[in-house]
């Protein structure tokens, strides 16, 4: 055969079984801050024109953050919906174990074997809330909701006479947490964004990320001990009213709803007085940011919301079941 | 009745009369006339035209033979959407038997282990291992031995690779060791052609993860592939039968391509170009195709190989796109080819798993 011929008919085979193709929209990967003047990563989350969710987001914030973050997230360490941080969390490598702030869908936290340490007169030492293995995951009882669903941010707002509880927000991951980086803890914002609030509260980041533990009841992090006197400051921009100084529980605030309440408030003079760090009457000593799997007992279980709504949700992100917290404390 | 020795035979006799006629043809060529090259014209269309009508009739043969379109030689085709495999929540991994007949998808959420369905589409049965309740594990990818037809299962909690025997029952676990200290944190899994079993390692920080190449049904490290810091989160795998490797380096929004020394030779790089990644996780070879799953851009994206490791595989086009309707993917993950071209790719949001053909 010729090699014309023989040209041809591989032309003729070839040409018989193509077929046009398509096109594709290019897209791109993780966020990651310092993409210079044309950056290809934002499109990995917003759309200019035709986004889907607030923000220009083209999809849920929810299902975005837990594409990498989340139990399906093979994309990252930190698995918030577990409650799990892999071997290497943080960027700088750290151990696996239980994240410090709980999970959404499950937790690692013993919330039923805490172990304080008191001195002959009760006076406590030091506790330990044993963390579970990551083999060993409980159902959260209560979380934020970071699904947008409505809920109501309790105290939020200035003190009232009347039962104003706390206005209607949905919160999502983005409200707390600022995905592009700012150099603060656990990139919070400065003001989440539901918070209402003017006055931000910034954390400086850590230098070493510590993102798991295995003692629930050292809620600070001695990488970053400024977390310590500002985390109820941050905390309360949302739960506005919560934020009660020393002699609060006994001091009519003059709010129909928080009217009695305990202190949260530690001031940063109070703190360099008492270090090193031991348990602080803050709002992170008793409970945590995500979820707990905290259960709790006939009485505890009745503790209705501010609202006087009993819900399934009674554990409140508490460390420890029933009143636990209360009791490592207070030893009564 | 022929025997099949005898067809053997007289097909070598054909194609040897066939080339010595062409060796004569060549060796005497005359110089040609008007009327010789109109002959010759004509018989060039005649030949071309014969080539696509016989085209055509083997098209039409291997797909009466097979029942499902096989995957063209040529890449131009992409493929189109047939049906769905629902029943499994948040999917994530896949994995065909060699024979076609099973269909191994993980479970990410809910019970968390692995469900097995029939070409078909029906679930046939589930894969766990011998102990836990369904919050102690999370299955993520599934790779089936080519050898064995064991069933190798990636599981990211337990820090572990758990094997199940072609009938369902659980074998064993393998914890290979990590880069640094402790145990490897296995993601990705795929078989090479020598029977090694590869898997991408994310445990420890970016300087840890690594492919690590296991052998003996995976009880010893063979090798490692990538230096420190090489990949970021490195998700699926794919070894073609040369031993070539292609890693879906996730996080840095690319694919590797080693030749089977385990050196890096190219890469698809990610961008907003035609053919650029974003996030590419699973990755499967057929014939001369490779299929990535980028996960954000909500696509598989179909590439040609050229046979030469070295040469950048070619962009062919994509198929998919972001939605609910058919055909349309929400985060889709991982993806599996059985013998017979068919495709299935997990939609992971959609709680489906795709079936794809040519």
């Amino acid at each position: 055969m010729r090699k014309s011929a023989r040209f041809a008919f591989v032309v003729g085979c070839v040409v018989s079984l193509s077929i046009g193709v398509g096109t594709a929209a290019a897209d791109n990967g993780p966020h990651v801050k310092g993409q210079g003047l044309t950056p290809d990563t934002c499109a990995a989350c917003h759309r200019a024109h035709t986004g889907k969710a607030p923000y220009n987001l083209k999809e849920n914030q929810e299902a975005l953050c837990f594409t990498c973050h989340g139990t399906t997230g093979t994309g990252s360490n930190l698995d918030v919906q577990d409650g799990v941080g892999y071997s290497g969390t943080g960027r700088s490598g750290g151990a696996a174990g239980a994240l410090r702030g709980g999970g959404f869908k499950y937790a690692l936290i013993n919330t039923s074997e805490p172990k304080p340490v008191r001195t002959e007169t009760g006076k406590l030492v030091e506790a330990t809330i044993p963390a579970l293995g990551t083999s060993e995951l409980k159902e959260t009882t209560s979380a934020h909701s970071v699904d947008e669903s409505s809920q109501i941010a309790w105290g939020n707002g200035p003190i009232s006479s009347t039962s104003e509880m706390g206005k209607s927000i949905s919160l999502t991951c983005g409200s707390c947490h600022d995905p592009h980086g700012n150099g603060n803890y656990r990139i919070l914002r400065p003001i989440p964004t539901e918070a209402g609030t003017k006055t931000e509260v910034k954390i400086p980041d850590a230098t070493t990320k510590v993102y798991t533990t295995t003692n629930y009841w050292a809620s600070w992090d001695t990488n970053q001990m400024e977390f310590e006197y500002k985390v109820s400051e941050w905390c309360t921009q949302c739960h506005t009213r919560l934020l009660a100084g020393s002699g609060s529980g006994n001091a009519n605030s003059g709010d129909a709803t928080y009217t009695y309440r305990h202190r949260t408030s530690y001031t940063k003079e109070e703190w360099e007085k008492s270090a090193p760090p031991k348990a602080k009457p803050n709002c992170i000593q008793c409970h945590v940011a995500h979820g707990t799997d905290a259960t709790m007992g006939a009485n505890a279980s009745q503790v209705a919301y501010p609202n006087g709504v009993v819900g399934k949700e009674t554990s409140f992100l508490l460390r420890l079941d029933n009143r636990g917290v209360c009791q490592t404390c207070h030893n009564k | 009745m022929t025997t099949e020795k005898e067809s053997s035979a007289a097909v070598a006799d054909l194609l040897h009369d066939a080339g010595e006629a062409g060796r004569a043809d060549a060796a005497d060529q005359p110089r040609l006339t008007d009327a010789a090259r109109k002959r010759r014209r004509r018989k060039i269309a005649a030949l071309g035209g014969i080539g696509v009508a016989l085209a055509i009739v083997i098209l039409i043969i291997i797909r009466a033979l097979s029942g499902s379109n096989p995957l063209p030689s040529i890449p131009s085709e992409l493929p189109h959407h047939v049906s769905d495999i629902y029943g499994v929540n948040q999917p994530m991994g896949v994995a065909v038997s060699p024979s076609g007949d099973r269909v191994y998808v993980t479970e990410s959420e809910g019970s968390r282990l692995v469900r097995v369905f029939d070409s078909s589409g029906h679930q046939i049965g589930t894969l766990q291992p011998n102990s836990g309740n369904g919050s102690f594990r999370l299955p993520v990818y599934v790779a089936v031995s080519p050898k064995t037809e064991e069933v190798f299962v990636s599981d990211r909690l337990r820090e572990a690779i758990d094997v199940y025997s072609p009938s369902g029952k659980y074998l064993r676990a393998l914890r290979p060791p990590g880069s640094s200290s402790g145990k490897a944190n296995p993601l990705g899994l795929a078989f090479g052609p020598e029977g090694g079993l590869y898997m991408t390692d994310v445990g420890g920080s970016r300087q840890n993860h690594r492919v690590l190449v296991l052998g003996g049904s995976g009880s010893k490290s063979l090798r490692t592939i990538g230096s420190r810091g090489m990949f970021w989160f490195p998700n699926g795998l794919a070894v073609d039968g040369k031993g070539d490797l292609y890693v879906a380096d996730s996080n840095d929004g690319r694919v590797a391509i080693f030749n089977p020394a385990g050196k890096l030779v190219s890469a698809i790089a990610r961008g907003v170009g035609e053919g650029d990644l974003a996030l590419p996780r699973g990755i499967a070879i057929s014939g001369d195709r490779l299929f990535v799953v980028d996960t954000t851009a909500q696509t598989v994206k179909v590439f040609h190989l050229h046979g030469n490791v070295a040469e950048l595989p070619t962009y062919i086009g994509s198929f998919g796109g972001e939605g609910i309707g058919n055909g349309q993917f929400r985060y889709p993950n991982g993806i599996a080819i059985g013998r017979n071209g068919r495709i299935y790719v997990t939609d992971r949001q959609n709680a489906r798993v795709q079936v794809w053909e040519y």
